[in-house]
């Protein structure tokens, strides 16, 4: 079997929220943390993306 | 759902089934207001309030039917949704719910395609800012979380159903998909999506700031 090839960019990006779920399968996960490893863009992108979840979370605290 | 919170909803719901007033004024305080955030997302307001005091009363005339296959809470969130759709029904409306799958949820509530706000500058294409390292004052202003809410309401409705659920109330995906009706995947989805396009909003702002 050939080893899987490594993910682009956008593609990480479409999976961020299922890694932040820990809803990847193990090949993904993997494929996506390696990618992670090498891209300071795309580790910001998923801070980014933690930061307005978590800020969602506030906001709906504030009003509920 | 754990051992000790399955313990509690069996004193809860042993409390309602004995029509106990303390209890339903419990779940009242506890999900009134989430209930109304909903119902807003459907219907104009007093409509919204007349589908939340329905869903109350359903609550009152069911309990003893509720079998507990499910949470409480997802429960009262299923007989929201079923009343909005009623209600929705007798008003004529077009049903924007996620069960109704990608169909409604092409653009953005602007009219962009979706692939715009999830491919747009600030993201791909560029190299994005840290958001880490500012102050928190700057994260927590009242103003900011104020637009969050704005853009939350601004998704394209099926996006909206699913952020609000998940990111503004807490549900799990579990609990989100049951009250909604669709697939795990689907929610996850509808999630990203939503989450994607509040993140571009609060890109925007932050760097006007």
């Amino acid at each position: 079997m050939t080893d899987p090839l490594p993910l682009h960019c956008a593609e990480v990006l479409d999976l961020l929220t299922e890694l932040l779920e820990d809803a990847l399968s193990a090949t993904d996960r993997l494929l996506v943390e390696a990618h992670l490893a090498g891209c300071e863009d795309c580790r910001i992108r998923r801070e980014q993306l933690r930061v307005t979840i978590e800020l969602i979370g506030r906001a709906g605290r504030r009003v509920l | 759902m754990d051992s000790r919170t399955r313990a509690g909803e069996q004193v809860l719901l042993a409390a309602l089934r004995a029509g106990d007033q303390d209890a339903y004024r419990e779940l009242v305080d506890r999900y009134d207001a989430g209930l109304r955030r909903v119902a807003r997302g459907h219907l104009p307001p007093a409509a919204a309030e007349e589908a939340v005091g329905e869903t109350w009363a359903s609550v009152v005339r069911s309990i003893d039917r509720f079998e507990g296959r499910s949470s409480v809470k997802t429960w009262i969130y299923r007989i929201l949704l079923n009343t909005l759709r009623t209600a929705a029904g007798r008003e004529g409306r077009v049903v924007p719910f996620s069960a109704l799958g990608s169909a409604h949820d092409a653009e953005t509530a602007s009219g962009a395609p979706v692939e715009d706000t999830y491919r747009g500058p600030g993201w791909l294409g560029a190299t994005p800012s840290r958001w880490d390292d500012m102050p928190h004052e700057e994260l927590e202003r009242e103003e900011l979380l104020d637009m969050i809410l704005e853009a939350v309401d601004m998704l394209p409705p099926a996006q909206r159903e699913v952020v609000e659920l998940r990111d503004l109330q807490g549900f799990s995906a579990a609990e989100a998909a049951e009250v909604l009706g669709i697939t795990a995947v689907n929610q996850r989805v509808l999630l990203h999506r939503g989450r994607v396009a509040v993140r571009r909003l609060l890109e925007e702002y932050l760097s006007h700031d």
